[in-house]
């Protein structure tokens, strides 16, 4: 259900997204990667990855877009967020697709990362093919008026009021704008204030018309439902061709020496960010490898930082990830917590680190974290949204045939192949090329003082 | 803030009410006909065939397969929940659950971390009527925790009480301070008092601070009966796996567990707490069937005519459970006996907001509802049935529920079909015999003053 712990990978991956890359998105299915199986492409440009899965009660609907979040020119942070909520409001006839959805026992949301808009809906199994067509009706052909945009303005002021408290929601948001110098990777994905006021029904609408294309949307159905019937539905109701755009690139920065300091009177806490930048996706192996530590270092309950955070505060809370980009990736780690002190805390998490890269793991220690991590990975594909978000992720970052999604009960698919090869020695050597690298550390400090920002010098 | 959809859906119903025209007169109030409601797809069952065995000492194992996931779900109902506990040990059902998590099973690894060891997920939820634990994992690594589980809930270790009260004392005090969980702790405390239910999970601090480790363990023995303990298996049920679970529990005793006292019937009652709170909260509860009575279809067709809610967890207190902070919506919470719907509302507008509840409900006693709004209703009702059953955690989950239903595992497969079936004569029978008594509690902000 949506009002519980959000499943699957975008949850993990609500940090970010990204490509730098100048590919063009006009004919994935001539010119695109290699798909997952069961994935088709359509005459039109739009793929299409319908799966039944039995024993949920559910179908996951899901449509994603690669789009800037902050516009096609980077200079409208929080323009794919705003656009995408009067898309959910937008009235078509006489009611809305949340209305729609609602009345039919489902759940509607919208994900907004740096170069990628998730639409998903919660669908009963039963009501699937009404809503599917739904969905696609009004994403591809969306009637935003003035209403849609006011209640989205609305929506989207409170995420923001609410992200702004967050102390870790402030770190990740920051590790990207360090790391990354412009682009889509250096805006937060909600965007500023200032967007909600200067924003027109007409600048809407352009950044739907020009991102909401076949040729760079997915639409994915996954759960218990007739998968033939759903994929006549999506054939039915897919829109004309339409050319998309390349996606603007993020270049990166150099770490500056010194931490970047942020005071902010409106968190709920102190804290500390680590991050680093990090292999492509195309370099399968490595950002596997990435992933893999990822798990090993920052589990909230059992990760190598999780524990030396504990060990120096008790109240201290670990989150941290390796986001998969389509060009360099960006791992970071964040420390919160009331009885923090961030020199401290970094210190303990830099220490943690250097003993794990001292030396390669054990073998028997490391077949026993290898197999723990599968098994994290696949629980957050443990329902249909969790697996139809994780197909929607690997098609935002061009590379759909490397989805975890695309498995099943031997482990087979690209990507659990790729986990199989890691070895102690090669998971050391690319902790070492790319954690071994001087960090961005961003520190917070819940404190009113004059200055919002300082940044420390390179 | 959550759930707010419930007001509109009430707005619906005040307005029929208010309507003096013929209920067939008035226009649609919403987005669909009678005619888009359809089950078709469900007539085999929505869920897959679930397979039951009995041991000889009363403990149920239903398995459910699926060929298509790596991983399995575990739930395990003990019969030991929150009304079980004695009257002046409310909070000792999580704290025993608690310590059995942080036993130390393997050398000096705890239960907890060895699940986390292999990348399992591990908790414990408090539920009305049992204990639950569930594990999530590889099913190659069941036999270990399950077979782990069933060592701890037989010797819970003493020393894992203090992190545990720990960790309960500053649940409690969290539930203290939230307005809306001490609403619904009034609601509870009125219309189960005399129960071991009465009490939130959390308990209070005071009890919690004087409770001992045979008080653990006391109620831990409450844990091992045969009858009334289900485990529920759903995905990659292996053989090896499903072999495990069964040897888990075969230790138990075959006897029932003790039941709690039944609640006395609840009066309508009013009252009030006091918080530093800047704008009021009032809670208004009803006693409604369980999810085991032949009403519970149509009572669910009543929820969906009051409006969107929160699900059935929305309140459960358990290691992975978040404290509901700020909740306003409805909440209907089924498994205890009787169920209990609490509507929850804050803000300056509550009056309001309470006379379009009062407005709805007499709607519903008082007349019968049109078919294309009953039509609507029981597909909203269906939709979010099933939309509830997502992970593979909701699936053993269900399975479990069922299996302890009278109807058995079948009964997850006939909720809809017994949706489907309401009527809107259904509705306002239903809504007569249960909604006619209503408890209110509000908690309004401290008085300044001397």
């Amino acid at each position: 259900m949506m009002d519980r712990r959000r499943g699957g990978l975008a949850a993990l991956f609500i940090a970010g997204a990204a490509a730098l890359a100048a590919f063009t998105l006009t004919s994935p299915a001539l010119a695109g990667p290699e798909l997952a199986p069961g994935e088709t492409v359509l005459a039109d440009g739009l793929t299409m990855e319908v799966r039944h899965a039995t024993g949920s009660g559910a179908v996951a609907l899901e449509i994603w877009v690669r789009c800037p979040a902050n516009g096609w020119a980077s200079s409208q942070p929080g323009i794919a967020r705003l656009t995408a909520l009067a898309v959910v409001d937008a009235k078509s006839g006489n009611t809305t697709l949340r209305d729609t959805v609602h009345a039919r026992g489902g759940e509607v949301g919208v994900s907004i990362f740096q170069t990628a808009t998730e639409f998903v809906i919660l669908s009963p199994a039963t009501q699937a093919p009404v809503l599917e067509d739904a969905l696609m009706r009004a994403v591809f052909r969306p009637s935003i008026d003035s209403a849609a945009l006011d209640q989205a303005r609305t929506r989207l002021a409170a995420e923001q009021a609410v992200s702004a408290q967050s102390a870790g929601a402030v770190l990740r948001d920051n590790v990207f704008a360090a790391v990354f110098k412009d682009g889509p990777l250096h805006d937060a994905p909600l965007g500023s204030a200032k967007l909600l006021q200067s924003a027109s029904l007409a600048q809407v609408r352009d950044f739907a018309a020009h991102s909401y294309v076949p040729s760079a949307s997915a639409v994915i159905a996954l759960g218990n439902a007739d998968a033939a019937a759903l994929r006549a539905h999506i054939a039915a109701a897919s829109p004309p061709s339409a050319s998309g755009s390349s996606m603007p690139g993020s270049a990166i920065s150099a770490a500056p020496s010194q931490p970047i300091s942020l005071t902010n009177p409106g968190v709920d806490a102190p804290g500390i960010a680590l991050g680093w930048a990090g292999p492509p996706i195309s370099d399968r192996r490595a950002a596997t490898a990435m992933d893999f530590l990822s798990d090993y270092l920052t589990d909230a309950k059992s990760g190598a930082f999780a524990i030396a955070a504990t060990s120096t505060a008790a109240s201290a809370s670990i989150d941290g990830q390796y986001v998969t980009l389509e060009q360099p990736g960006l791992f970071f780690v964040s420390a919160t917590g009331t009885g923090i002190d961030p020199t401290t805390m970094e210190k303990s998490l830099r220490s943690a680190l250097a003993q794990f890269i001292a030396q390669p793991m054990s073998h028997d220690r490391f077949a026993s974290a290898l197999s723990a991590y599968e098994t994290r990975l696949l629980r957050q594909m443990d329902s249909p949204q969790g697996l139809a978000d994780n197909y929607g992720w690997y098609f935002a970052m061009n590379a759909p045939s490397y989805a975890p999604s695309a498995t099943d009960v031997s482990l087979s698919g690209e990507y659990f192949a790729a986990a199989a090869s890691l070895t102690p020695d090669f998971v050391r050597d690319v902790a070492r090329r790319y954690l071994g690298a001087q960090p961005v550390v961003i520190t917070l400090t819940p404190q009113k003082v004059s200055a919002a920002i300082s940044t420390g010098g390179q | 803030m959550m759930h707010l959809a419930r007001i509109g859906a009430l707005v619906v119903l005040a307005a029929f009410a208010a309507s003096t025209l013929p209920a067939q007169a008035v226009a649609p109030p919403r987005v669909l006909t009678p005619t888009s409601y359809s089950t078709d797809g469900i007539t085999g069952g929505t869920f897959p065939s679930a397979t039951t065995q009995t041991l000889q000492n009363g403990v149920i194992v239903a398995t459910q397969l699926s060929a298509e996931t790596p991983i399995l779900s575990v739930n395990v109902f003990l019969p030991a929940g929150a009304a079980q506990q004695p009257l002046d040990r409310g909070g000792i059902a999580g704290l025993t659950a608690a310590v059995v998590l942080g036993t130390r099973v393997e050398r000096d690894r705890t239960l907890s971390q060895v699940a986390s060891d292999v990348g399992a997920s591990l908790s414990y939820t408090i539920d009305p009527q049992t204990t639950r634990f569930s594990i999530e994992c590889k099913a190659d690594d069941l036999p270990r925790l399950i077979a782990e589980l069933g060592a701890a809930l037989k010797s819970p270790d003493a020393s894992a009480l203090p992190a545990a009260r720990k960790a309960a004392l500053q649940s409690a005090r969290d539930a203290i301070a939230d307005p809306g969980m001490t609403a619904y702790a009034m609601i509870r405390q009125s219309e189960f008092a005399g129960t071991g239910y009465a009490k939130l999970d959390q308990g209070s601090p005071t009890a919690l601070a004087a409770m001992t480790a045979s008080d653990v363990n006391a109620f831990a023995g409450q844990y091992r009966h045969g009858h009334g303990t289900v485990v529920a298996l759903s995905g990659d049920v292996t053989p090896a796996a499903s072999a495990a679970a069964t040897s888990a529990f075969a230790g138990f005793a075959p006897d029932s567990a003790p039941r709690g006292a039944a609640p006395p019937k609840v009066r309508a009652n009013e009252l009030v707490a006091h918080r530093p709170v800047a704008a009021p909260w009032v809670a208004v509860g009803y006693s409604v069937p369980s999810q085991f009575s032949s009403d519970f279809a149509v009572m669910l067709v009543v929820e969906a005519l009051l409006g969107r809610g929160g699900d059935v967890h929305s309140f459960s207190y358990g290691s992975d459970a978040p404290l509901p902070e700020g909740f306003v919506g409805g909440y209907y919470q089924y498994e205890a006996e009787p169920g209990m719907l609490v509507e929850f509302y804050n803000g300056a507008d509550i009056f309001n907001e309470l006379r379009t509840l009062n407005t709805g409900i007499a709607r519903l006693r008082s007349s019968t509802l049109p078919a294309s709004l009953v039509a609507e209703a029981k597909m909203a009702a269906e939709g979010t049935f099933l939309t509830s059953v997502a992970t593979l955690d909701d699936q053993s989950w269900l399975l479990g529920r069922s299996a302890l239903s009278p109807s058995g595992t079948a009964f997850e497969n006939q909720l809809p079909k017994r949706i489907a079936a309401v009527t809107a004569a259904d509705v306002r029978r239903v809504a007569q015999k249960y909604l006619g008594t209503q408890l209110l509690a509000l908690v309004s902000p401290n008085q300044v003053g001397p």
